[in-house]
């Protein structure tokens, strides 16, 4: 069985670790304790997985643990680090956005990346930029309520 | 047990030497969004898996004066910001914008959605309207192949195990700046098309000097409406005429009854979809 | 009190930073060293006799630690049952098995497990045993399954597994007075929870003996059951409960906690079981198909005078709760209306499908897409506005329900809501272009909270106020994400004025926590709610007696605010709290009480002519949409969608609202795109490429409207709304198609194909 190194970043972290070809980067964040990262589906078809690399977002199970080699990623606690992710992270918890928080890691994550591209959207827009983020829960109002909260106080 | 290797070639020469060496033991990989899941499902066993994601040549959008070239490694969101292509192809643009859901859009490539060839492919429909050109290299060989030779069956193209895409072409022209794309999906985003169209049209003195007409999800690859295409050469714009169409496409078209759709169905909103991106170019002109 | 310092107010949930954070660890998100992995094999066919099984070569690949079947379950076939005190019904065969014995009767149904030293090896393992299956004919449409002849499912001579009925007056007159008379048939499928975390869990045995498992459940209770299969004690199987990424009613059976406690019983280490995406849509219970044909008639003035229905559910290969879930259907058949009428029969037949259960809303969202359609066309018939023939018809608070005969004491909110939503809909909407018809449509309905009242249901609450003013409260309350442990403290805040910062809880575990009852039936702010208040208050009255001592003044004039007693109407005179928790620990005075409280506890009703109280109270609804269809394709977008319920009171009105806003997009994907196809027994939808659920680009902006009555049987007047907030807003979409374009749907998921069918019947009749 073939097993490859793999050294990459995760929120600023340094982690090295051997990995077979086929190991998603989810299965390997995952069991490199980096658990924030969902499994939904393992298909790319519910944006649980979802990451950051190089300023995009990424659905880390359809991606291979070794296409991350010598990359920069971004978890939902790596965006906590910037001040537009806190900010994100409070609109969420005080406008009720959350329900069972299955989906939120993976929506925080696209909506800092988003709104770092995009500061200033309208309410259709930040819905058309989470479409790849499934919610059960929710109805996505008051995500979308949350976010847009935020690209309000951008705009101040 | 399934026993995967990895090599990830810096250039496109070696990993045409890696395909030569491996065949069918090689599978390609760049976005991923079908691969993992194929092995997965154990549809892809024991491969090894050749990671072109990082070679540079295979990338770019370069707009040149009578051509347009796009390499396959280009991603979604690439061609979605493409001025290039908004103005050169924005058939083509007009797919991007609908396709998957904008996190997938950053991963996946044209030569991905080419080669996994489904008959929905979201890539392929703009790109036979735009009469694309396929390049495609083995160790030692360059051939340019028409895309509309490309695809043979479901999930089947041409593509020997030893070649790769190396770019896709289209002409700069007037017809190709003057393209519609309609997908009808059961859903706004992350929707597989139960069918969908596009149409490029060029109109002289109100008559139809050239159109192209392709449509994906109503055949067991994307089709080009070359009977319907026939007819309406050289004819004169008109609601008529419009409806008389319908009925070709209509005959035109071989689709299936699967989940999402009737066979019926799909016959019968393929006809709606060829009036409404006819409609909207006819107007705009 | 006059005024509520944390209840009612938007908060911020308890559990919401450690989510935002993905601090939170879900049920797959926790490890043990030595952990081995576990996989389920499951039956290649529908209906089949098992031959044979050779787990030989599977078990020795190197790193299997156990290859089971049917045969090393110490008892296969058990009854779920939870809470209940008495057996109910008859030929209510109420059993499971755990692994395939014999013969399998649906595809997915497990077969044999395997737990090994990594996730591969299982897989692997899991294709080296060999199951030599001959196949059966199998019966796949419940009402096939009901004839006499008919392939038998199981073992009981019969596939009817129960059968029900209500009835009030005679519906002979009924229809002799009648001016018009409407009779049709609707039919609804099977659809997914589609929660986004699937089934799992990890077991282990810890160090007094006892089974671990650590698993996302809405019923902890399940430890018995457990227990049982395994031929053990009660106590030596501890459920942990995890805060649920979703539950739905889908967590509400045992899921992976039987194949996890017998893989951990036999190696003795700990295992960890998963589902994948498409073992979930395949095997784990879906909500029932109801074939229903209703007759119903109305006089001219539009007041309906009878009702004749016949339900029948698809209860797939096992009872599971089938039985309940057309129980509520028989009770919900009438819904909110006042017609002197009704008889109404109901049916639960196995078949070969893939079994089906509890799903949010539990068997009233089905007969409601019928009664709101009839309604609807009714009003069409006498041009009557739709919101007025609710109004001639509706309950009002002290009539009784139509089928039971039992009385609303409670303050019933109709036709109010339905007047609140309609109205909010506001201007209609421009007609986008000339291939769409906009359309408007109206449903009311009304669903119970709290489980029937024959099941005698509790729930107990422990709450501790700590030395330094902290709280502890320990209540075996499952979370599956509305918030429900949330509410918990948001009550003991409120009544002890501590803030919720300083409140700390333990939830969902059978061995410390008393257990609260099951996170289903839409029961827990009424139940645990209660309790905990219960708990909370017999605390306040210990401080508040004591600081009374201590201030020299009458004890009605003392609140708990701010982490003081103060003094009501002059809070500048005041007691720290701190210093009366001490000076009641000084004198022995308790300040820690465990709670139980009781829904009211009827007799098991004549299931074949249930009459009186079933449910302790229901929640009214009322939901209203704006559609444009393409009249061209046939799609339909939801352009606005209001919803008002009267939910008593909220004690948080984020989570209500969240209940109201996910409840009406979880009702929508009902409506318009969801569908678990199969074909004989086979599942063909097996992912969410497949199985289309709204993404955020399909919703409109729901507008939830709260309307707070205080008439609830919840703390502080509140009612339930986690199940009624999704259970109307299919019909609504259907009356709003009908308003487009002309059209009823009457099968769901009303798709584009249906719509273009019914309105191009010449093209597609060549």
């Amino acid at each position: 069985m073939e097993e490859y190194k793999v050294e990459l970043t995760v929120n600023g972290e340094k982690i090295s670790s051997l990995a077979k070809p086929e190991e998603s980067l989810l299965k390997f964040l995952r069991r490199n304790g980096f658990t924030e990262v969902k499994c939904g589906c393992e298909k790319g078809e519910c944006g649980t997985c979802t990451v950051i690399i190089n300023k995009k977002t990424v659905k880390s199970c359809i991606m291979l643990a070794l296409q991350a080699s010598g990359k920069e990623i971004l978890t939902a606690k790596g965006v906590e680090k910037q001040e537009l992710g806190r900010k994100l992270q409070e609109s969420f918890v005080n406008t009720g956005a959350i329900q069972c928080g299955f989906c939120t890691p993976g929506i925080i994550v696209t909506a800092k990346n988003y709104l770092d591209q995009n500061p200033v959207p309208d309410r259709e827009e930040i819905k058309k930029a989470i479409s790849g983020n499934l919610c059960r829960c929710t109805g996505y109002k008051k995500i979308v309520d949350a976010i847009y909260d935020v690209a309000v106080e951008n705009q101040k | 047990m399934s026993q995967f290797k990895y090599v990830s070639p810096k250039t496109k020469d070696e990993a045409l030497e890696i395909l030569q060496e491996k065949k069918s033991n090689a599978c390609i990989i760049a976005g991923c969004s079908n691969v993992l899941p194929n092995i997965r499902d154990k549809k892809i066993v024991s491969k090894v898996l050749v990671d072109i994601s990082d070679i540079e040549e295979l990338k770019g959008i370069v707009g040149e004066k009578d051509k347009i070239y796009i390499g396959p490694l280009t991603t979604i969101t690439e061609l979605v910001n493409s001025e290039v292509i908004l103005k050169e192809g924005n058939v083509l643009h007009q797919a991007a914008e609908q396709f998957a859901d904008p996190i997938v859009r950053n991963s996946a490539t044209v030569g991905g959605n080419l080669v996994d060839a489904s008959p929905a492919a979201d890539m392929a429909v703009p790109l036979l309207t735009l009469d694309a050109i396929l390049k495609i290299e083995s160790v030692g060989q360059k051939k340019d192949v028409q895309l509309r030779d490309f695809f043979i069956g479901p999930g089947e193209t041409i593509l020997q195990e030893d070649e790769i895409i190396t770019g896709i072409e289209f002409e700069s022209s007037n017809i190709n700046k003057n393209g519609c794309f309609i997908k009808l999906g059961l859903r706004k985003a992350m929707a597989i098309a139960v069918a969908s169209i596009a149409v490029n049209l060029e109109i002289k003195e109100n008559k139809i000097a050239q159109v192209r007409i392709v449509m994906g999800s109503v055949a067991p690859t994307p089709i080009r409406l070359t009977a319907t295409e026939e007819f309406l050469k050289d004819k004169e714009v008109n609601d008529e005429l419009i409806e008389k169409a319908i009925d070709k496409v209509r005959e035109e078209v071989n689709p299936i009854s699967d989940i999402r759709a009737s066979e019926e169905y799909r016959r019968y909103v393929s006809g709606i979809l060829f009036k409404r991106a006819f409609k909207k170019l006819t107007l705009a002109n | 009190m006059s005024e509520f310092k944390v209840v009612g107010k938007p908060m911020p949930r308890d559990d919401a930073w450690a989510k935002v954070r993905g601090e939170l660890k879900y049920a797959d998100d926790f490890s043990l060293p030595g952990m081995l992995y576990a996989k389920v094999l499951r039956s290649k066919y529908p209906a089949a006799k098992i031959i044979s099984i050779d787990t030989s070569k599977a078990k020795q690949l190197e790193g299997v630690r156990a290859v089971l079947t049917a045969k090393d379950v110490p008892h296969n076939e058990t009854v779920t049952r939870f809470g209940q005190s008495s057996e109910v019904g008859k030929g209510f065969e109420g059993l499971y098995r755990v692994l395939a014995d014999k013969k399998v009767r649906f595809m997915g149904e497990a077969v044999a497990l395997v737990a090994a030293d990594t996730e591969e090896i299982a897989e692997e393992a899991l294709d080296l045993i060999v199951v030599e299956y001959e196949p059966l004919p199998g019966v796949f449409d419940p009402v096939e399954a009901m004839k006499p002849g008919a392939y038998l499912v199981g073992e009981n001579g019969t596939n009817i597994i129960g059968d029900f009925g209500c009835s009030q007056g005679d519906i002979k007159k009924g229809f002799a007075e009648a001016d018009i008379i409407i009779e049709d048939a609707y039919q609804v499928s099977f659809v997914d929870h589609a929660y986004l975390e699937t089934e799992g869990g990890i077991s282990w045995i810890d160090d007094y003996g006892v089974i671990n498992i650590r698993v996302g459940s809405q019923v902890i209770e399940h430890f018995r059951d457990v227990a049982d299969v395994l031929g053990l004690p009660h106590n030596k199987v501890r459920y942990i409960g995890t805060m649920m990424g979703g539950g739905f009613g889908g967590k509400e059976d045992i899921t992976v906690e039987t194949y996890l406690a017998l893989l951990t019983w036999k190696t003795k280490k700990p295992v960890r079981l998963v589902y994948t995406r498409e073992e979930s849509i395949l095997c784990h219970s879906k909500r029932h198909p109801f074939v229903m044909k209703y007759r119903v008639g109305a006089k001219k003035d539009g007041k309906l005078v009878v009702l004749d229905a016949e339900l029948i559910s698809d209860a797939g290969a096992y009872p599971y709760l089938s039985p309940w879930v057309t129980l509520y259907a028989t009770v919900n058949a009438a819904g909110p209306y006042c017609i002197p009428n009704v008889r109404v029969k109901s049916y639960c037949v196995l078949t070969n499908n893939t079994f089906t259960s509890a799903n949010r809303g539990f068997g009233v969202p089905q007969p409601n897409v019928v009664y709101e359609s009839l309604i609807d066309e009714f009003a069409r018939k006498f041009n009557i506005d739709p919101l007025e023939i609710r109004r001639i018809n509706c309950l009002t608070t002290g009539k009784a329900l139509s089928t039971t005969g039992q009385v609303f004491k409670t303050h019933v909110a109709l036709p109010e809501v339905a007047e609140k939503a309609w109205a909010a809909l506001g201007e209609p909407a421009e007609c986008p272009d000339g291939n769409k018809k906009i359309g408007r449509g109206l449903a009311i309905g009304l669903m119970s909270y709290g489980r029937m009242t024959f099941l005698h249901d509790s729930s107990r609450s422990y709450v501790k106020l700590e030395s330094d003013g902290s709280v502890l409260i320990r209540s075996g309350i499952p979370d599956l994400g509305g918030g429900q442990v949330s509410m918990l403290c948001q009550i003991v805040a409120e009544e002890l004025g501590i803030p919720m910062s300083r409140i700390k809880i333990y939830y969902s575990d059978t061995a410390l926590t008393p257990l609260a009852g099951t996170t289903t039936a839409t029961r827990q702010t009424y139940m645990s709610g209660n309790a905990t208040l219960k708990a909370a208050r017999e605390i306040r009255k210990q401080v508040i007696n004591k600081a009374a001592e201590l201030l020299n003044v009458n004890p009605d004039k003392l609140d708990l605010v701010d982490e003081k007693v103060v003094v009501k109407y002059n809070r500048s005179e005041f007691l720290p709290l701190i210093q009366a928790i001490k000076a009641c620990n000084n004198a022995g005075v308790e300040l820690f009480c465990e709670a139980q409280f009781n829904a009211p506890f009827t007799i098991t009703p004549d299931l074949s002519n249930i009459r009186g109280m079933t449910f302790p109270d229901f929640t009214f609804g009322a939901q209203a949409v704006e559609v444009a269809v393409d009249t061209e394709t046939g799609q339909v977008e939801v352009l606005k969608l209001t919803t008002c319920y009267d939910v008593g009171k909220a004690i948080n009105p984020l989570s209500v609202e969240g209940q109201m806003e996910g409840g009406s997009i979880y009702g929508m994907g009902y409506a318009l795109t969801e569908e678990v196809i199969m074909e004989k027994g086979i599942t063909i939808t097996p992912s969410f490429a497949e199985y289309i659920i709204p993404t955020a680009a399909d919703v409109p902006d729901v507008k939830a409207i709260l309307v707070e009555s205080g008439g609830g049987l919840g703390p502080y007047g509140a009612k339930g709304i986690g199940e009624p907030s999704c259970s109307i807003i299919a019909p609504a979409i259907l009356n709003a198609i009908y308003d487009a374009v002309g059209i009823r749907i009457k099968s769901l998921p009303a798709t584009p194909e249906k719509i273009i069918r019914a309105l191009k019947k010449d093209y597609f009749k060549k």
